[in-house]
């Protein structure tokens, strides 16, 4: 516990937080090259290098002129990268020294909203009408996924008995790191293929993509946004990447060192992506309707087997 | 100075465009940016916005009317930015260099870094366009967005002769 009468200052721990968010950001500009390979692949094209993300960021960031509107504009886009970061420090990695004994899933849960919200913030004082309207489709789509998501991890934690993410991330791995009898997957089946369902919406990707829907509303909330600040904001899309899907193999795939968590959320990855290219995008409507339909009947039945079984 | 060669270097790896496509150059676009001609794989993506834009090509003829949108866009995107004008009309007039509503010049108003020949030019040439500006930009030749600082008087009387003295102040979009 954080003792400040006694506080050790612990330089592994605070490299470790520090490493944490890069690796993260890091990732999750490699995950996005991927993406755009493997949809050019899918649409018979050669597509970017991998890098490509990479040198976007980069370019992004050399702009000479960018335009602000105003300190909340300023503070949303450092808020909205934040907002993963400390999402990040709550996820255990085995043998990686973070803040995850601190907080529960209920902080966990919390941080996620925080991110998005920066940004939106940001977007909402950018005078773009096609900027208020992508947050408030976000807004929209938030109140869509959270309550199958909210639903499927509470299966989870009906399962696990406990709302510590330490504990839930051990009690998948007491057969084996490589044992996948014990992940909640296989232990709540239902309510995890409903989490996993909602994990589209929660990440954007179509057909849950109307915050950003492209040439359909400008790019939404992107819109207003160019030199450092897009840069930022896909920093902020990279990291939040990394940290949904580093938060779901934790939950429901096992978790482990942060290397196997990586494979696993790439696994995620690839799958969300396909389901990305094969789409098309809902309208705000049918999206909503869907995610309170299916994947919140299937995460209440999930849960009602885990609690009268 | 190695600093912004090396920039100049990642910045020509990822050039985005928007596309200003009232003109009939348009139809070029689709083959060029999907599997046909595949510009993704130089890292020149289509963006919404001129905001995200780094490459702003005009695809035709330019009317009165979307003249003033087109410098209205070029001035909102971030600097540095690049114009190619694309196709005869933006460059001398081409079919249209009679007409009563459309303008024969457009680097009278904006600067231009690389023109395209041709009525119309086919996806190869815009290929062609993209790759050659890729090479100025890495050699850190694609220079015309400061001509519009330090040239501004010369614009600015171009575009009021056109469309008159206040015309920025009447103008809605
Ligand atoms: S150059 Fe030819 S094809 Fe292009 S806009 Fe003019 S008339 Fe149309």
């Amino acid at each position: 516990m954080i003792n400040l009468n006694n506080f050790q200052i612990n330089v592994w721990a605070a490299l470790s937080l520090l490493f944490l968010p890069i690796y993260g950001t890091a990732i999750g500009l490699l995950f996005m090259g991927i993406f755009r390979r493997l949809s050019a692949r899918i649409h018979q094209r050669y597509g970017p290098p991998l890098w490509q993300p990479y040198a976007d960021v980069i370019k992004l960031f050399s702009k000479k002129s960018n335009f602000s509107h105003g300190w909340v504009y300023d503070l949303g886009v450092i808020m909205g990268l934040a907002g993963p970061a400390l999402m990040l420090w709550f996820i255990p990695f085995n043998g990686l020294p973070n803040m995850a004994p601190y907080g529960d899933l209920i902080v966990i849960l919390y941080t996620m909203v925080i991110g998005p919200l920066g940004m939106a913030l940001a977007a909402a004082v950018g005078a773009s009408p096609w900027g208020v309207l992508g947050v408030a489709r976000a807004l929209g789509m938030m109140f869509g996924y959270e309550l199958p998501f909210m639903l499927a991890v509470l299966a989870v934690v009906a399962k696990a008995g406990t709302l510590r993410l330490t504990e839930i991330a051990a009690m998948q791995q007491s057969a084996g790191l490589w044992n996948p009898s014990n992940w909640f997957y296989a232990l709540v089946p239902v309510a995890a293929v409903a989490g996993h369902i909602a994990l589209q919406g929660v990440m954007g990707e179509k057909p849950f993509d109307q915050a950003i829907a492209p040439h359909e509303i400008g790019t939404g909330i992107m819109t207003e946004f160019g030199g450092k600040y897009l840069g930022m904001m896909f920093l902020f899309a990279a990291l939040n990447l990394f940290a949904e899907l580093a938060l779901f193999s934790v939950l429901f795939l096992g978790g482990g060192p942060l290397w196997l968590v990586t494979l696993k959320a790439l696994f995620l990855y690839v799958i969300a992506s396909l389901v990305d290219i094969t789409y098309g995008r809902f309208r705000p409507d049918q999206a909503f309707a869907l995610l309170w339909k299916w994947p919140t009947v299937l995460a209440l039945i999930g849960l009602m087997i885990v609690l009268f079984s | 100075m190695e600093w912004a060669r090396l920039i100049d270097k990642v910045t020509s790896k990822s050039l985005w465009m928007m596309m200003y496509c009232t003109g009939c150059g348009a139809i070029e676009m689709p083959p060029t940016v999907t599997s046909r001609w595949d510009v993704e794989r130089f890292g020149i993506m289509p963006m919404a916005t001129p905001r995200q834009a780094d490459i702003f090509l005009i695809t035709g003829y330019l009317t009165k009317k979307t003249l003033k949108r087109v410098i209205y866009v070029y001035e909102q995107m971030p600097e540095p930015k690049y114009v190619i004008a694309h196709g005869s009309c933006p460059i001398d007039g081409g079919i249209y260099y009679d007409s009563y509503n459309t303008i024969n010049r457009l680097d009278l108003f904006i600067p231009v870094d690389l023109y395209i020949q041709g009525c119309m030019p086919r996806a190869e040439a815009v290929m062609d366009a993209l790759l050659k500006l890729r090479e100025m930009v890495e050699k850190g030749e694609a220079n015309a967005w400061q001509k519009y600082h330090e040239n501004f008087e010369y614009y600015d009387k171009n575009q009021k002769a056109l469309f008159g003295e206040n015309w920025r102040a009447v103008m809605t979009l």
